[in-house]
């Protein structure tokens, strides 16, 4: 746990202006609620798009306190900022160091390099959570007030499955970066493949095909069971808990094998 | 030197008489007790493809002995301080420290080794003491008081910030994250690099100090002097491959020394050239303005019997350095 503290350490400044961001984004979105409940033209706006950019945008009712929050927080902007936060720490920590020449004088202590692998994706998850904890607080403090009332665990379900979608993307970013030592590469792939599995995953509604596509996207695993609405997924939960395992060990064994670069 | 185990490395064997014995057979030697060495390469090689890595590449290093690298740029030291380090994997031969496979046992050689890298970088934001805290975290033994004491030696203030401190500064806290804890190797790739020559003797006082208490330093450099005050052995890379290992005496004695020689006038200096010639060792011997120059090989013994019986107005007779020795056995006379 040493290498842990020691990266939380290094980052603290600014996780904690990340943090702040996102938990003064949240409440900004969550303050304007009581202004558009009552205001119809909004979901007539989202009923009008296409099914595709309706799946894409979090459904069609932008009003509803659960809509509300799907359209404007958790189908796209919320999940967005988060992947930026972990994929450019996950493209960093290993794969960055070793651009900059600093992974070197890391690793000649007597650390194996599993363990300072798995060490440095626990920063990384750490991290998500504390914004993810950022964004979910205020949705807590004020889920009352605003006049939302939605059960709790539908909230933590919602930013449990959001933090576990962000982290599996990130955990792939991480083990390609570290696999290759090329931060970039890591980055262009799971970006690439991040933005084109949204796109199937909003195709979908329309190209019938384009469904069997679906359990290869991670939006489906994040999204399609609405927790807001129903309250966690717990097949969601386990893929996408599978997905960050499965990239911590994938990366941990190619890391282990190869050749740092001087 | 230690004693212990025992191997003929190369062209110039640093054992003596014993060397033509021990000639391409890896053998222990029992001196008192027998002990395991501090590192043995074995056939070491590294390729990287096309590029050229080190290629079977066989020395040992005793423990409490400093063993100098040498060679130019590209010519395998930092490859081999790497794969010491487990930085990176050899392609064949092997490679213990204490008797333990750096790649098996990478962890726990991590653990007695401390290592020093070509190019010292850290965040540019972190202090010293943060970088200390940040690369040595799982060191033991590297008390606040050796951190101190190393820091007061090289007049270096830990409070600043890394990325403020001038290159030299930079490599005081390198030198510091090497020696402030307690280990048993010390690996030093290119140390002294920024370091004025105060701080440089500071750096040979340091090597001396830990290799007292038992510890064993080897360190690359491309400044044949600062090795050859300071290492007992030195081997000699070339294009990847060793070149030779030896103590510094042997690689001395094997270097070519150039001197002249003036005859006083009315003398016969062509006598004296062709005498000269005809000694064995003895070559480019030229002549200028009433001046013999030449170069020799080994004693000087010979030479001095040879010109005792002329009158001679003045001699002179370079020291043979580590410098010499090099390219004497990289086969480029010049240097260049």
């Amino acid at each position: 746990m040493k290498l842990t503290l020691s990266e939380l350490r290094l980052q603290r400044t600014s996780l904690i202006a990340w943090t702040i961001a996102v938990a003064a984004f949240v409440v900004a979105v969550v303050a304007i609620y009581p202004s558009i409940a009552a205001d119809d033209s909004l979901d007539a706006i989202y009923e009008g798009l296409s099914p595709a950019a309706q799946q894409l945008l979090g459904g069609s009712d932008a009003t509803s306190p659960a809509g509300y929050l799907n359209t404007q927080l958790f189908a796209f902007l919320l999940p967005a900022i988060l992947l930026v936060f972990s994929f450019g720490r996950s493209a960093a920590t290993i794969a960055g160091e070793e651009e900059q020449r600093t992974l070197d004088l890391l690793l000649a202590q007597p650390l194996a390099r599993w363990v300072a692998y798995t060490e440095k994706a626990l920063a990384i998850a750490i991290g998500l959570f504390i914004l993810s904890l950022g964004s979910l607080i205020p949705l807590l403090m004020f889920n009352s007030s605003v006049g939302f009332n939605l059960p709790v665990s539908h909230l933590i379900a919602q930013v449990t499955q959001m933090f576990l979608f962000c982290l599996a993307l990130g955990m792939w970013t991480q083990a390609i970066s570290a696999a290759t030592g090329r931060r970039t590469l890591g980055l262009a792939v799971v970006i690439g493949y991040t933005v084109a599995s949204y796109l199937v995953y909003g195709l979908a509604t329309t190209v019938t095909w384009l469904e069997h596509l679906l359990p290869a996207t991670p939006w489906r695993w994040y999204a399609q069971n609405q927790p807001l609405q129903n309250g966690f997924g717990v097949v969601e939960c386990s893929v996408l808990l599978a997905a960050v395992i499965v990239g911590v060990v994938v990366g941990c064994w190619f890391f282990n094998r190869r050749d740092l670069h001087s | 030197m230690n004693g212990g185990d025992m191997r003929c490395a190369g062209p110039c064997c640093e054992y003596g008489r014993l060397g033509p014995l021990l000639i391409g057979r890896p053998v222990e030697v029992v001196w008192g007790m027998s002990h395991i060495a501090a590192i043995d390469s074995q056939n070491l090689t590294k390729s990287y493809g096309k590029a050229r890595g080190i290629e079977s590449v066989t020395f040992s290093v005793q423990p409490g002995e400093v063993m100098g690298l040498v060679g130019e740029s590209g010519s395998g030291k930092s490859t081999f301080l790497r794969a010491l380090m487990n930085f990176i994997f050899p392609t064949s031969g092997n490679l213990s420290v204490f008797g333990q496979s750096v790649v098996e046992h990478s962890v726990e050689v991590r653990r007695r080794s401390t290592y020093l890298p070509g190019e010292f970088v850290v965040p540019p934001r972190l202090t010293g003491h943060q970088a200390l805290r940040r690369y040595a975290f799982s060191r033991k033994g590297m008390g606040e008081e050796r951190i101190h004491e190393l820091a007061d030696r090289l007049r270096l203030d830990l409070s600043r910030k890394v990325g403020e401190l001038s290159k030299g500064n930079k490599q005081k806290v390198a030198l510091v994250l090497a020696f402030a804890p307690k280990a048993d190797l010390i690996v030093l790739d290119e140390p002294t690099s920024g370091l004025d020559p105060i701080l440089q003797r500071t750096f040979a006082e340091l090597v001396k100090e830990v290799t007292s208490d038992g510890a064993t330093v080897i360190l690359s450099s491309h400044v044949m002097s600062e090795v050859q005050h300071i290492a007992d052995r030195v081997a000699l890379l070339r294009q990847g491959k060793l070149a030779s290992v030896g103590t510094v005496a042997s690689l001395l004695q094997d270097s070519r020394r150039r001197g002249s020689v003036r005859p006083e006038v009315g003398h016969d200096a062509a006598e004296i050239m062709a005498k000269l010639s005809a000694m064995a060792g003895a070559s480019e011997i030229k002549m200028e303005d009433g001046e013999i120059s030449f170069a020799c090989h080994g004693s000087v013994d010979l030479l001095l019997k040879l010109l005792a019986s002329y009158k001679i107005e003045s001699f002179d007779l370079a020291h043979a350095d580590l410098e010499d020795a090099f390219f004497a056995h990289s086969g480029s006379e010049d240097g260049s």
